[in-house]
């Protein structure tokens, strides 16, 4: 993302956080678990690929932004406060640094496929970190109870949600390239 | 899914809540977190009361509340039986989904009674105090919000073009053969919004104008009366219930 414009970054991560409400949309059911697969994780990821830190932190801020003023972009058609400062609130919360991390590692050590996937799963990381401790807090479970019901059922998904963000991330380049 | 996007659980209507500004509903909202998290049972059943009163203030019918709790219900049925299978008792479990209901019900009360649009002018304006990148943000939202239809067609389109093709979509790559068209496409609409916007000479610091209106006395009574109730139930907090 050169100098030559200002405007085109903002747009773009104001794309994403459309792109990101519309992933939680898509649910695909998975059978351990009664909560869904969706792809907001997906998209998070491919934020941070595509934009970089900055304008991926700053979508997903957007992002969070679009579901407090109403719009039900959270999974399952949730929005508002509420949905934010409960259980799951902590998972959205991360969705802000995970973007950025994964962003900032593939800025720091390049776009070959180990640094990607190890950018994801740092980017993971940092959505499962807030996403648990804020279950364990809200809900009144202990951590490790939090990260049964929280973290294992989504582990071979999010295996699939990473390959699939490397493969897309091949295919559409990144928005530096577009300009 | 399309239309329920588009237009959110907002329902035009004339009452109590709906005339109330959308900041202070806002700040109620996020304010009423607070003792839903501290309080005990009575506090909680406290709480409930006052919502319900502002759900009739609102003329808001149970259907509709109860609909609005449906995306969180498998989540909450998770939390309890989770606290069941670790061994806590059933009031254990009971308490901690209670709280997230009463969450969700005020947050389903305020999108009732509020716009998109008056929302997100509630938001800017709470954005003010952080200046220039403040305003990028809530213009930003603008533009999301904007983008949401025409991403939502696009899918279909995509979808619908494939199918008559012949083309059905299965595993990953049939993930793939739908995300990467429409993230082309969209990048192409990003592309064309900010060559418009910018052959039009937006401007990032340039000040942009929000309709506000007044705070009335309505929406002092309001606040310092919720203040007033919360500060009640606070009395027979005990932290960690």
């Amino acid at each position: 993302m050169s100098g030559q414009t200002s405007i085109k970054p903002m747009i773009y991560a104001a794309l994403f956080a459309a792109i990101t409400a519309i992933g939680a949309l898509i649910e695909i059911p998975i059978p351990i678990s009664p909560v869904p697969l969706t792809l907001q994780v997906f998209f998070v990821l491919l934020a941070g690929l595509v934009l970089g830190s900055r304008w991926a932190g700053t979508g997903m801020v957007v992002y969070l932004l679009l579901g407090i003023v109403g719009f039900p972009v959270f999974s399952g058609g949730s929005s508002g406060i509420g949905t934010i400062l409960g259980p799951t609130g902590g998972y959205l919360i991360g969705f802000v640094p995970a973007a950025f991390v994964t962003g900032r590692i593939t800025e720091t050590f390049g776009r070959s496929t180990p640094a990607v996937v190890c950018a994801m799963i740092a980017g993971l990381a940092a959505i499962y970190i807030p996403g648990v401790v804020q279950l364990s807090i809200v809900a009144g479970l202990t951590v490790r109870e939090s990260i049964v019901i929280g973290v294992l059922p989504f582990l071979i998904g999010d295996s699939v949600k990473l390959t699939a963000a490397l493969i897309v991330s091949r295919r559409i380049g990144y928005v530096s390239e577009y300009d | 899914m399309g239309a329920r996007m588009i237009f959110g659980t907002y329902r035009k209507r004339d009452s109590y809540l709906h005339r109330i500004d959308p900041r202070t509903k806002l700040l109620l909202t996020a304010g009423v977190s607070i003792p839903v998290y501290l309080a005990d049972p009575a506090g909680l059943a406290l709480l409930a009361a006052i919502v319900s009163v502002f759900a009739v203030a609102a003329r808001i019918s149970v259907a509709n509340l109860l609909r609005g709790l449906r995306p969180v219900a498998p989540f909450l049925a998770m939390i309890f039986l989770a606290h069941l299978a670790f061994g806590n008792s059933i009031p254990a479990a009971a308490i901690p989904v209670a709280r997230f209901v009463l969450l969700i019900l005020t947050t389903i009360l305020l999108l009732h009674t509020t716009s998109p649009s008056e929302l997100k002018t509630a938001l800017a304006s709470f954005m003010k105090p952080f200046g220039g990148p403040g305003a990028e943000i809530a213009f930003m939202v603008g533009v999301a919000m904007a983008f949401i239809p025409g991403l939502l067609l696009d899918k279909e389109t995509i979808a619908r073009a494939q199918a008559a093709r012949g083309y059905r979509p299965k595993g990953l790559s049939g993930f793939t053969s739908i995300i990467v068209p429409l993230l082309r496409r969209s990048f192409r609409r990003a592309d064309s919004l900010s060559d418009a916007l910018e052959s039009r000479c937006y401007h990032r610091d340039a000040a942009r104008y929000y309709y506000n209106r007044e705070l009335t006395r309505s929406d002092y009574l309001l606040v310092g009366g919720v203040a007033l109730i919360l500060v009640l139930s606070g009395l027979s907090v005990s932290p960690g219930t």
